[in-house]
């Protein structure tokens, strides 16, 4: 465990070198001084000294938390406006082993640096280092500070996932705010602030986790994570690869649902494993390329020995005619194809109006039997205004449905909703079907019109026998090479879907063991309720035995209720410092990783009304308080009496002398050699 | 349904007896909830109460023939679009010349006879082409608060306040 030995905050002005400081000891003890005396300047050098300033939101290395007083100009000792000069704080640290740490970093000066100072049991600095506060504070290893406080403060280094889904690492600053409770964020919820500010996932329980101590719980968060980060990207490039497949099917017009990105990552991996993609396209969709490919080589083989060797009958027009005929019958097609494509599409339109029609009476019939069945909205009675006998809805050939009447109408509605959406999908299939049809029969009619103008041009049944057998070579060799484009592309997509399985089929799952964290939990808990009484939150007094429990993000609740919305507004500062004291003696309970210190900076200015303080005066002379074995430190500002009280039961009270904080560092006077 | 299950029953013997064999599933021939007495109510307490921002507070006044366009079209909200632009762009709009108005606009009886019973119950009365509150109107108001409530029939009063931006003329209520 670690505590705070001393705080300090010095530098040079105008008028001199000025200087502050205090000294702690170990357990509880409360810092009483007038407000505007500087507390606050004390309690900001500690987050200062750990590089600590992006928990406020500030950029790395912006002192602007401190007063202009250390930045700017100074009041010393009667003298206004005193320029400063250079002004630093210095953070003394000692280890339960008794070695000690001293950072030294400079506030009006090169704050990116911080001068780290080993000292031994005798206060004597055995070694001297520069540390970058936070330029690769964590990550390099031999002048990051954070890096060198980790291993210094015995704390292991814990890996989390960003929202990114990549791997990142616990900083000081993410568990900091559960032991350092800042006057102005401190106490409001600075923990909520983590997840925006740093883009980690789950910081928040992390924190808590890692402070109990519960390493394995945080080692098993952070598999799971990784996992769902894996599982995500896997399903982001299944998605990926779907569509490029479902785009090159559809450009050919071959539908089928075995390639779509439809489930979770085992069913997609259980699907695609099944087949291929040449194979899925043999038995789903009768579609053999090779088999094509070979058809139309046989048919090239052929034009060609025809157009080299054949024979040419000098004496027949059918050339000519047969080219022309094949246009003519083209130019049918396609006029079919775009009728029946029209007509689909239009029937797709209509299909799509009748859904949402059948949404729509889903929702109202849907409303209707809500209506019948809690009597919502309807007339009870009708009767006659002038003779008053009721008037009979059927006189007027009105019916009432009955409840079961209604459910019969909702089911059939289903069913219709479910038709309908298979009917606009079947049209969506036709339609890639058709489309695909229709481009084929395009791409034959121009090459049958290009056939068509060659053979015009030809003189002669010769020569218009052998521009036919010309450009059907030419269309036939086009045709091959689509082809073979086709399985090409059809191949590489089989090897990024096979990689793709490989990747998937090593996805790991995660066990989970809570007997370790259950454990710190419930002392943490126990801790919880125990201090929440000692300092008198109403709403767990209320109760003779508050059901408190905390929920799985470690927030407290008492039954079904969050803590934090029970109870008066005062009792927000007494859950905060409860919560962080509990943590602090829970972690020390169960071996955990708290420093072992914890910072309440003006718990009383949250709510200054007399019962408050009276209550956390009760508290820091109670049992509780004085049993708390880890060093917490208050900075407040108390009454005579109550300092009085305070004292007469023990309690370490620090009343600093003087005004201010800083004050001028009188000048030894310089001895006579006789007085030497 | 006992109508409808003996017109099948009819039309199942005659099948039968030219030699087909039909299956008959009563449980699949339904009334729809649009002929349902309960939803028209609730329709037509929907049409005199929805906010429509540009009345008179407390004037509950309805043309007859606006009230069945109203309560037609937010049962159909599909037909709500063209409406507009018909009831919008047509100097001389008559219900004639609506091209894509419903054929079973006419034949709408459910709601005439919803009126009627309403009427008779003294729920609503006749003013000339208008029918205003009658002296069991409130049953109406707690109808449609009731409705809103349980956030019923969310559909058909969105569309009817969007209706509520059209307002009637004769020209347009010509062809009833």
């Amino acid at each position: 465990m670690i505590r705070i030995e001393e705080i300090k905050v010095c530098g040079e002005s105008d008028a001199g070198a000025f200087a502050g400081s205090f000294t702690f000891k170990e357990g509880l003890q409360v810092v009483s001084a007038d407000n505007h005396f500087g507390k606050s300047l004390a309690v900001t050098s500690i987050a200062w000294c750990l590089g600590l300033e992006p928990m406020f939101g500030l950029q790395d290395n912006d002192p602007s938390r401190f007063p202009v007083a250390v930045r700017e100009v100074i009041d010393l000792d009667g003298r206004v406006n005193v320029t400063v000069h250079s002004s630093r704080s210095i953070l003394t640290l000692r280890r339960g082993d008794a070695v000690g740490l001293r950072l030294t970093r400079e506030i009006l000066g090169n704050p990116a640096e911080v001068l780290v100072e080993e000292l031994d049991v005798g206060h004597t600095v055995s070694r001297t280092s520069r540390l970058q506060a936070r330029k690769q504070t964590m990550k390099d290893e031999a002048a990051g500070l954070q890096n060198f406080l980790f291993t210094w403060c015995g704390l292991q280094r814990t890996p989390i996932v960003t929202n990114r889904g990549d791997e990142s690492e616990l900083y000081l600053e993410n568990i900091a705010p559960l032991f350092y409770i800042d006057q102005s964020e401190g106490w409001t919820d600075l923990q909520a602030l983590q997840v925006y500010r740093y883009g980690l996932l789950e910081i928040s329980d992390v924190a808590v986790e890692y402070l109990l101590g519960a390493i394995a719980a945080i080692a098993e968060r952070f598999k799971r994570q990784t996992v769902a980060a894996t599982e995500a990207r896997l399903k982001a490039d299944a998605s990926a690869l779907a569509s490029q497949v479902g785009a090159l099917f559809e450009q050919h017009g071959w539908v089928t649902n075995t390639w779509s990105d439809f489930g979770n990552i085992s069913t997609i991996v259980k699907r695609w494993s099944s087949q291929t993609l040449s194979d899925s396209l043999k038995t789903e969709l009768n579609v053999d390329l090779s088999v094509q490919q070979a058809a139309m080589r046989e048919r090239a083989d052929r034009l060609r020995a025809h157009l080299t060797q054949g024979r040419l009958d000098p004496n027949s027009a059918t050339a000519s005619s047969d080219v022309s005929q094949a246009v003519v019958e083209l130019k049918d097609q396609r006029h079919q194809r775009r009728e029946e494509l029209r007509i689909l599409r239009r029937q797709q339109s209509d299909q799509q109006e009748l859904l949402i029609n059948i949404e729509h009476r889903l929702h109202s019939a849907r409303d209707v039997l809500r209506l019948k069945k809690e009597g919502i909205g309807r007339i009870e009675i009708v009767e006659c205004p002038t003779c008053h006998r009721s008037l009979d809805p059927s006189t007027f050939q009105l019916t009432a449905q009955s409840t079961e009447s209604v459910e019969a109408h909702v089911a059939a509605l289903e069913r219709d909703r479910t038709l309908v959406q298979a009917n606009i999908t079947a049209c969506e299939n036709q339609i890639i079907r058709l489309c695909a049809d229709l481009a084929n029969v395009e791409n034959g009619l121009r090459d049958a019109e290009r056939a068509l103008g060659t053979v015009n041009q030809a003189i002669g049944a010769s020569r218009e026998q052998l521009a036919r057998a010309a450009t059907d070579l030419a269309a036939t060799e086009t045709e091959i090479e689509r082809i073979s484009e086709t399985s090409r592309e059809l191949l590489g997509l089989q090897i990024r879907i096979r990689d793709w399985i490989q990747r998937a089929g090593i996805a790991e799952t995660v066990k989970t063991d809570n007997t370790d964290l259950e454990r710190r939990r419930m002392e943490f808990t126990g801790r919880l309720r125990e201090l929440l009484t000692a300092l008198g939150h109403s709403a767990i007094l209320s109760q003779p035995d508050p059901n408190l429990h905390l929920d799985e993000h470690y927030i407290p609740y008492l039954g079904p209720r969050r803590l934090r919305s029970l109870g008066s507004a005062s009792d927000h500062p007494r859950l905060v410092a409860a919560y962080v004291l509990a943590l602090a003696v829970a972690s020390k309970a169960e071996d955990g990783l708290h420093p072992g210190f914890v910072v309440l900076d003006e718990p009383l200015q949250q709510n200054p009304d007399e019962a408050h303080r009276g209550l956390f005066i009760e508290f820091l002379v109670s049992e509780t308080a004085a049993a708390l074995k880890v060093q917490t430190i208050v900075f407040t500002w108390l009454h005579a009496p109550e300092l009085a009280r305070l004292r007469a039961k023990g309690v370490n009270v620090i009343t600093p002398e003087g005004v201010h904080f800083l004050r001028l560092v009188q000048v030894p006077e310089v001895l006579s050699p006789a007085q030497s | 349904m006992p109508n409808e299950l003996d017109s099948l029953g009819e039309l199942a013997a005659l099948l039968k007896e030219v030699g087909a064999s039909p299956r008959v599933r009563p449980e699949r021939v339904v009334r729809s909830t649009l002929y349902d007495l309960d939803y028209h109510v609730a329709l037509i307490a929907c049409v005199f109460f929805v906010p429509s921002g540009n009345e008179a507070a407390g004037s509950h006044s309805v043309l007859a023939h606006w009230l069945k366009i109203l309560q037609f079209i937010a049962v159909r909200p599909t037909l709500l679009t063209n409406f507009q632009v018909w009831a919008t762009t047509r100097r001389h709009q008559d219900l004639d010349t609506w091209q894509k108005m419903p054929r079973g606009y006419l034949g709408d009886s459910t709601h005439d006879r919803t009126v009627e019973l309403l009427i008779a119950g003294g729920v609503l009365m006749r003013d000339g082409d208008a029918l205003v509150a009658g002296r069991r109107f409130a049953d109406l108001r707690r109808i449609y608060d009731d409705l809103v409530a349980g956030n019923l029939l969310s559909s058909e009063r969105a569309t009817l306040l969007r209706l509520s931006h059209n307002r009637p003329n004769k020209t347009l209520l010509k062809g009833e």
